[in-house]
């Protein structure tokens, strides 16, 4: 598939029913014959800027109809596409200079934009080699909560090849951001099966919910952090959210009581355990039931193996490459995800990061583990445990639990552990706590541990 | 901020982590009572919670932030952690001197 295929097929399937609604922004509905229009506006208003084939353009702004107008007008040229979200502006500039960045369209909340040309210097292999072969290009970065973010190239024509295989489609809400792996793999979904997206006005679980009751969404792909908010704020009967039929949950490690808690709460959606890396794209999955944790993951694109309890992967649609750190993959091209499973037959069950794994004495401690039994006490809205170096034992469990009445650190850390006298073997117990008011999610509702 | 102070404020923290493996043996513990060792009163595990109890106890209601397991306890010839008497004098050491403190 060569550079502007993908965007032909694309723009043939808006043109087999132009009438439909690709968008709902800001109570407005916006058609796939308004789409085509405006991608081909955007192709012109490109060209004229200067825009061409292998240039690095940056997209900072969210969904809206010029957002992604502009992105597919950009497939099309054969860029390479840069998307920013607005909620990572801080980190924008860094962005933009690992990613050698050409142009930057800026699409402000009222959906209008500006281009602007930067010409950061340099010419890494990996976006010479999309240029010479005459492809476009995807740059996510990754949320670097462990470390710095790195960028990462892929070839998005092999990302998107997938698509073209007709699925069902859902009215859907943007709940995963602009620049986030699952966020891209939504959209170029819903594109293709003529779905529909719905963008909330911000990413709060009242607007999240007054979005989803007002305009029948069908399909809310999120995060276990937020299905934990939504189950702790959301009022009974305040909003009619029974439009939902399927609740997707990856990016993070469910557990028992969140899922047992939201499938109570939505009798009538299927919820479905998704799973992707930005290295290697989303894979198709299916959860062995709407309670289960344990999940098959795969996909004609992907081949899956398991070593030493980690998750290894090999893709068909894995990235090029990282533009400022060495490449994970072994010499077969296989990449250690750092995601410790537990295997049934063809499924597998997610216990969290290796690297959040906490080593007390030579035991180690699965942070989820922990959270899941103090999540059972009822003043704890929620609580994120990670490991604290020490001197002894190597490192010890430390939990910061968030109570809508905060009380003292240890009077707290008494509870706990009397909680989970009994549920946890002695070393799992946390030796400190913390308590605090503020949320533990981070902006891409991930629970921030370090 | 003196030795008996300290003491005081240090055993029911000692009570209640050794409550938690042995509830009989929390009733019968003193200012005297070994905190680790051979004939110690707790795991080292329940000892590593009981000290990280009595460092935030310390910074919240004195404002004293002090790290109590370092190289430097570990490699003191009596060691600060016999019992709870030892540890008050330990940490009126460690509050007095700067560098102790984190």
């Amino acid at each position: 598939m060569t550079r502007s295929d993908y965007l032909d097929w694309q723009l043939g399937r808006f043109s087999e029913e132009p009438g439909r609604t690709f968008m709902v922004w800001r109570d407005q509905e916006f058609s796939y014959g308004d789409l085509a229009t405006r991608v081909k506006g955007w192709g012109l208003r490109l060209e004229g800027e200067g825009v061409r084939a292998g240039h690095c353009v940056a997209v900072a702004g969210d969904y809206s109809p010029e957002s992604v107008s502009c992105l597919l007008a950009l497939l099309g040229k054969g860029a390479i596409l840069v998307p920013l979200s607005r909620d990572s502006e801080d980190q924008h500039e860094s962005f933009l200079r690992i990613a050698e960045i050409d142009y930057v369209v800026r699409i402000d909340k009222d959906d209008s934009s500006r281009v602007e040309f930067l010409d950061f210097p340099g010419d890494h292999s990996l976006l010479q080699q999309l240029r010479e072969n005459g492809r476009p290009g995807l740059i996510l970065f990754s949320s670097g909560s462990t470390g710095d973010p790195k960028g990462i190239v892929h070839d998005l024509a092999i990302l998107l090849e997938k698509f073209k295989k007709p699925r069902k489609s859902f009215r859907t809400i943007n709940f995963l951001l602009f620049d986030h792996i699952g966020g891209v793999n939504t959209l170029f979904f819903t594109l293709a099966n003529l779905g529909c997206i719905v963008v909330p006005e911000d990413r709060s679980v009242g607007s999240v919910c007054k979005t989803i009751q007002d305009h029948g969404v069908e399909l809310l792909p999120t995060s276990p952090s937020f299905l934990n908010l939504l189950l702790m704020e959301r009022d009974a009967g305040e909003y009619n959210l029974s439009s939902l039929r399927l609740i997707t949950y990856g990016t993070e490690v469910m557990s028992e009581r969140t899922l047992e808690m939201a499938t109570k709460a939505f009798p009538h959606a299927r919820f479905q355990q998704t799973y992707g890396l930005s290295e290697v794209g989303i894979l198709r999955s299916k959860s062995a039931g709407n309670d289960s944790l344990f999940v098959k993951v795969g996909g004609e694109d992907y081949e899956t193996k398991v070593v030493d309890g980690t998750l290894r992967i090999k893709a068909r649609t894995s990235m090029l490459g990282y533009l400022n750190a060495p490449s994970p993959f072994d010499e077969e091209g296989w990449l250690d995800t750092g995601d410790s499973v537990v295997q049934d037959g063809e499924y597998y069950r997610f216990l969290g990061r290796n690297s959040d794994i906490i080593n007390v004495g030579g035991q180690k401690v699965y942070p989820a583990e922990v959270e899941k039994i103090i999540a059972e006490l009822p003043e704890v809205i929620d609580v994120a445990v990670r490991g604290e170096k020490h001197l002894l034992l190597g490192e010890v469990v430390v939990a910061t639990v968030q109570m809508e009445y905060p009380e003292s650190p240890v009077a707290m850390k008494q509870k706990i552990v009397q909680h989970c006298k009994g549920r946890l073997q002695p070393f799992m117990i946390p030796a400190r706590v913390s308590v605090v008011k503020d949320s533990l999610v981070n902006y891409r509702y991930k629970k921030i541990r370090r | 901020m003196n030795r008996d102070g300290l003491v005081e404020l240090m055993l029911p923290l000692l009570r209640n982590a050794v409550d938690s493996e042995d509830p009989e043996a929390a009733s019968g513990l003193d200012a005297e009572s070994r905190l680790v060792g051979p004939r110690a009163v707790m795991s080292s595990l329940t000892f590593v919670s009981f000290i990280m109890d009595v460092e935030t106890v310390l910074a919240e209601s004195h404002g004293v932030e002090v790290t109590l397991v370092s190289e430097k306890a570990l490699s003191q010839k009596n060691s600060p952690f016999k019992s709870l008497e030892t540890l008050a004098d330990y940490v009126l050491e460690l509050s007095g001197d700067p560098e102790a403190t984190r």
